[in-house]
């Protein structure tokens, strides 16, 4: 059983190569209170105690102590605490998403995510289920990525492959700054141009889901596009060049050797593509009526609805204050939260495994 | 890119089968682009145009394609032109022509010749499989061209026998919406004229393997052309609505435009690449260069025109703007413009090595140069900050500025004196620091003129009575020093040319540019910290009764300086200006330094390990997060524990969780791209981790870093929903934020202790992004034109951060890649 004293020095060797030598007591104690005040300052912030104030100037004092006293010490040290932060804020969002969804979670139970009977969506009686918006994201999704993912696959070829030197720093920066044009604008031109033209050519009613999709498949496409240039471009030259030697043209090549060596990659891109459709927020929530109920027939992609984001952002308003209507909300919020993360965390796991059987030539 | 590229051993010019190809492939553009024009313009499918109705052209252009495209299928089988198909058509090409044919016969069936679902049933298989088993069974040529041939002639005549009429409407079973003749005929002669023009791009080359690279490249062409040509149309259109109301009533100065005009061609011109080195080679490059021409032209033509202006004494007004012949010059306006001045003064310095070894700038003397700089604009700056209120502490700043004049003046003179004492010649020991007398001359001159400027605009003249007092002396001192200084330099100038002459003129020449140059920084420098000066204190400067540099008076510009709702006034977007800039400057000094720290960590220390995995994993589902979500989370997490109301600090701390993966990813590739090279010569030169890190790493990846610190910000600027949840301000807000007037410190004997507080942080604020989602949410209407402006306002502000992050990561390639 290790004694009091040796507790720091087994905390600090658990944190990996000594940030102090163990030798070192001043050292060591000086980062054992650093990190001790850091947590009792992070957990008074999180009790909303008085003490967090004092706390966090006595961490700033530790902290400038230990700079100027260890300061390699003290530079690994808070660089370690500044990368876990990271891994602590995507368990604190997951954290309080659950917490604010828990009464409606409560009251709904497994319903939540299944078709009711009557009205779906109901703040009078508190009843609540998602289903339209969940079917009102898919039918989005599916119309943005068949935009995207034709789009954005032909572009990523264009400028690594097709494209000449100097076209490509052209295009490169065009697409970036596609990306960079916001999502109300999209929204406002939509709302001001899309939606009259849509409605008034095609006799739909307001907010078709149809053009909704359009636009936001428009805002995936740089991704897509992005993510699957850097796919293409890690095939390695060898076996583009050994295709050649064949007698293979350069669309040949492309076509059976760099698109299906790469096609790890590109469906990473895609799926990152569709996680970014699936979370487009402002530009759907100006374009959409905000029906919160099923097309009739549920395949109408001109008929309107409500998507898990426009639901948040159209729905703010009345239910600052409400107990299960901002609880539902923040229930759509987990449910958005955990595809896009399933969405992220499938697609890291395909691009590894790319990287690994591409051997990372570039 | 495979490197063999060019592969064409000989260059024909094109035979006329090839010239057919290439008229069929512009037809189909044609035809697209007419089709574009319909849609956007919204005409009626028998709209007049050059005396026919539409949809007669529509047709007309099928029908042209249709044969076109056959003849060139039917004179490749016939073996009139040399080809190389392939022995059987391609399985692809078969289906999609399989499948559109199944559904215009199913078409045809159903509807026209109404056989209803039988027709679906029966004819659409029927005609889907022929034309699947024609591709599979005959040559590439015919399999690829007579499928897409005969459709097209079929769908020309179907168009000009007028069964589109503009009552034909279609309205499918079960869908909401109705198709008018009007949309769907420019759709499918649209998408029907695409394949013939992939069908004659794949003749141009021949068929076969060629010929279906052709098609492919010209089909991929045609979507990136049409991406990017949508995105200079959207920023064209936004523009257009924009810009009228933007620069509605804008009011500005000529001198002040003048000013920056001049300024700018000045330093443009003074880049080799914009007027000397012209790079003529590709077309692009000839597009670059023909550019910067007109960037030059325009800005000559600005500065005539408010030459103009200023000469004529009128104002003049276009399109919303005037144009004051006022001879006020904003204080901004001149401080950044000769700041960019100095700075180009001082780095054209730099660059010229004309001083050669029996010539050189003591080191000390050059970091003297720049304390002197420092302690001038520093102190000066804080002394005089308080104004002419506080005199005793910009009476101590202004002697400070004498006394470093003075320094300076007489450091070459006491060396001087040294050289004399040890008994060499006046001659020799006046050639020996020709340099530094040179530097004397021209700081020591501009520290006094500067002196002597400040004390007189500020009115320090009579201090608590005394009429100047001593500083008289260390005035009548400097320039007694400054002239004695001025003599042995024009001495030590003319000996020295006597030693050079017989040498080669360049290094005359030389000399006298570089102590033109150092003139030029000199005199750029003085006038920057006397601008400077204006800037903290807000006072006026008049030059010789003829020109004012003022803080206000000489650009007015509604839209962007005024409220949005208030009596009587214009409506502009400034509180949603504030707004984005206090929130984007929160989220960077929340996130950058935390991203960076985990980036150095995760690069520098950490090995592969669980934790590492995880915490990649972390930062790549937080960069895929919604923006809606973190506002979900701030308004859980955040809000509650500042003041459980909307505020501009959970905004920016929203912000600035959506900025930190953004920055980690990007701030990790920086440090990764370091090479390794740098990090052992470090160790081996006995550098700890930690030192090498902070001096050698570091500063080699900040380029990276602030590129991509750069671009985050482009994209969080543009965030609304974190915004919507967690800062809503009013619609229309009648007043900016004032963070920096706000800040509260107390302390007392209870926790906390000490208590920061800032309640302009705790209020609502609104920014660029939600102030175009609050026109919407008010239901536009009337306020359309300011919601074009806003989002004109927001887009230019977004672009120009990409724009500035995108050249500067290209900037630091090259430089990395010389």
């Amino acid at each position: 059983m290790a004694s009091i004293t040796e507790l720091p020095v087994l905390t600090l060797r658990w944190l990996k190569p000594t940030v102090v030598d163990e030798t070192d007591r001043f050292g060591l104690a000086l980062i054992t209170i650093q990190t001790l005040v850091l947590v009792a300052t992070a957990a008074a912030f999180a009790t909303q105690s008085v003490w967090t104030m004092p706390l966090l100037l006595a961490f700033l004092l530790v902290s400038a102590t230990v700079w100027v006293t260890r300061q390699a010490a003290a530079a690994r040290t808070l660089t370690f605490l500044m990368t876990i932060s990271t891994v602590v804020t995507l368990g604190l969002i997951a954290f309080f998403l659950f917490a604010e969804a828990l009464p409606v979670f409560e009251r709904m139970g497994v319903r939540i995510i299944l078709p009711l009977e009557g009205e779906m969506w109901d703040p009078n009686t508190n009843t609540f289920s998602l289903v339209p918006m969940i079917w009102g994201t898919a039918i989005t999704t599916i119309v943005a990525i068949l935009v995207a993912g034709p789009l954005g696959v032909a572009g990523a070829l264009f400028i690594s492959e097709i494209a000449p030197e100097q076209v490509r720093e052209i295009v490169k920066p065009g697409v970036e700054i596609l990306a960079g044009i916001p999502s109300i604008v999209y929204g406002f031109i939509g709302f001001t141009i899309i939606n009259p033209y849509v409605s008034s050519e095609l006799s739909t009613g307001f907010g078709a889901l149809l053009p909704i999709g359009v636009v936001i498949g428009f805002m995936a496409l740089p991704t897509v596009v992005s993510v699957a240039e850097d796919a293409i471009s890690t095939v390695p030259e060898s076996m583009k060049s050994g295709a050649l030697a064949m007698g293979a043209t350069d669309w040949q090549t492309m076509k059976s050797v760099t698109v299906p060596a790469a096609f790890s990659g590109i469906s990473a891109a895609v799926l990152l593509g569709l996680g970014r459709a699936i979370g487009e927020t402002m530009a759907a929530t100006v374009m959409i009526a905000h029906v919160k109920e099923l097309p009739q027939p549920a395949y109408d992609v001109f008929d309107s609805g409500e998507t898990l984001t426009t639901l948040i952002a159209g729905n703010f308003g009345p239910a600052v204050g409400t107990e299960y209507l901002l609880s539902a909300l923040f229930a759509a919020g987990v449910v958005l939260f955990l595809i896009v993360t399933a969405i992220s965390i499938t697609s890291q796991y395909i691009e590894e495994r790319m990287k690994r059987k591409l051997g990372g030539e570039v | 890119m495979s490197e063999a590229y060019d592969r064409q051993l000989v260059a024909e010019g094109s035979s006329p089968y090839e010239r057919v190809a290439a008229g069929t492939v512009a037809i189909a553009f044609l035809v697209m682009f007419g089709a574009i024009f319909a849609l956007f313009g919204r005409q009626p499918v028998d709209a007049a145009f050059a005396g026919q109705p539409l949809y007669r052209w529509f047709g007309l252009g099928l029908l042209a394609l249709g044969v076109s495209t056959l003849g060139l299928g039917v004179i490749s089988r016939l073996e009139y032109v040399e080809t190389a198909p392939s022995r059987v058509g391609g399985l692809f090409t078969g289906l999609i022509f399989g499948s559109l044919w199944a559904v215009a016969a199913g078409f045809a069936a159903a509807n026209t010749l109404g056989l209803g679902q039988g027709g679906w049933l029966f004819v659409a298989p029927l005609a889907g499989l022929t034309a699947v088993g024609f591709s599979i069974v005959t040559r590439e040529d015919l399999s690829s061209t007579v499928p897409v041939g005969l459709l097209l002639v079929f769908a020309g005549v179907v168009v000009l026998a007028g069964l589109f009429g503009p009552t034909w409407t279609w309205s499918p079973p079960d869908i909401s919406a109705t198709f008018p003749a009007g949309i769907v005929v420019p759709s499918l002669s649209f998408l029907l004229v695409l394949l013939g023009g992939w069908t004659a791009g794949k003749a141009y080359a021949g068929f076969g393997t060629r010929g279906r690279q052709t098609g492919a490249y010209l089909l991929i062409s045609l979507v990136v052309v049409a991406v990017l040509g949508v995105l200079v149309a959207l920023i064209a259109y936004i523009t257009s609505k924009g810009l009228g109301i933007t620069v509605e009533n804008l009011s500005l100065g000529s001198a002040t435009g003048l000013l920056v005009a001049v300024t700018l061609l000045v330093a443009l011109a003074s880049r080799e690449a914009w007027t000397v080195e012209f790079d003529l080679t590709s077309p692009i490059a000839f597009v670059g260069a023909v550019l910067r021409v007109s960037i030059l032209t325009v800005l000559s033509l600005l500065a005539l025109l408010f030459t103009g202006v200023l000469a004529a004494g009128q104002s003049v007004t276009a399109g919303g703007v005037t144009l004051t012949p006022s001879t006020r010059i904003g204080t901004g306006f001149a401080f950044l413009s000769v700041l960019l001045l100095f700075v180009l003064a001082r780095r054209q310095y730099d660059g010229i090595d004309v001083l050669s070894e029996r010539d050189t700038l003591p080191e000390n003397l050059r970091s003297g140069l720049l304390i002197g700089w420092l302690a001038l604009a520093g102190v000066a700056g804080f002394g005089l900050i308080t104004g002419v209120a506080d005199e005793p502490i910009a009476f101590v700043g202004t002697t400070l500025v004498s006394a470093v004049a003075v320094v300076l003046a007489a450091y070459p003179l006491v060396l001087l004196g040294q050289r004399l004492a040890a008994g060499e010649s006046i001659r020799s020991a006046a050639v020996a620091p020709v340099a530094e007398l040179r530097l004397a001359v021209t700081a020591g001159l501009g520290y006094l003129v500067l002196a002597l400027w400040i004390t007189v605009t500020t009115g320090v003249v009579a201090v608590a009575g005394t009429q100047l007092g001593p500083l008289v002396g260390v005035v009548a001192l400097a320039t007694a020093a400054q002239l004695v200084a001025l003599c042995f330099a024009i001495y030590a100038v003319v000996l020295a040319a006597e030693y050079v002459r017989g040498e080669p003129a360049g290094e005359t020449r030389d000399d006298a540019l570089a102590q033109a140059q150092l003139a030029t920084v000199g005199l750029t420098g003085a006038l920057t910290v006397l601008l400077a000066h204006t800037v903290l204190t807000m006072n006026e400067l008049v030059f010789f009764d003829l020109v004012t540099i003022t803080p206000f008076g000489a650009l007015d510009w509604p839209f962007v300086m005024n409220v949005s709702s208030g009596l009587g006034i214009q409506p502009g977007v400034l509180p949603a200006i504030v707004g984005t800039v206090w929130l984007v400057a929160g989220a960077v000094l929340f996130a950058v330094p935390l991203a960076l720290g985990a980036a150095v960590y995760l690069t520098e220390y950490a090995e592969e390990s669980l934790l590492t995995r995880i915490v990649e994993i972390a930062t790549n589902g937080l960069w895929s997060t919604p923006s809606i979500v973190f506002g979900l989370f701030v308004l859980a997490f955040i809000v509650p524990r500042f003041g459980n109301t909307p505020s501009l600090f959970a905004g920016q701390l929203a912000l600035g969780f959506m900025l930190m993966p953004l920055v980690l990813i990007t701030s990790r590739e920086a440090l990764k791209s370091v090479p390794d090279e740098y990090r052992d010569a470090s160790a081996a030169l006995g550098v700890s981790k930690w030192e090498t890190i902070r001096s050698v790493v570091i500063p080699a990846a900040m380029p990276g870093v602030i590129t991509g610190v750069i671009l985050g910000v482009g994209r969080i600027a543009g965030e609304t929903a974190p915004i919507l949840l967690v800062t809503r301000g009013p619609n229309f807000p009648s007043q900016a934020p004032r963070i920096l007037e706000s800040f509260q410190v107390s302390t007392s004997l209870q926790p906390p202790f000490v208590h920061v507080a800032n309640p302009a942080l705790i209020e609502r604020a609104s920014a660029l992004p939600y102030q175009v989602y609050a026109v919407i949410s008010a239901g536009v209407g009337e306020r359309e034109a300011f919601g074009w402006g806003t989002a004109l306002v927001l887009l230019a502000v977004v672009l120009s951060f990409y724009a500035i992050g995108i050249v500067s990561r290209r900037y630091f390639r090259r430089k990395l890649e010389q």
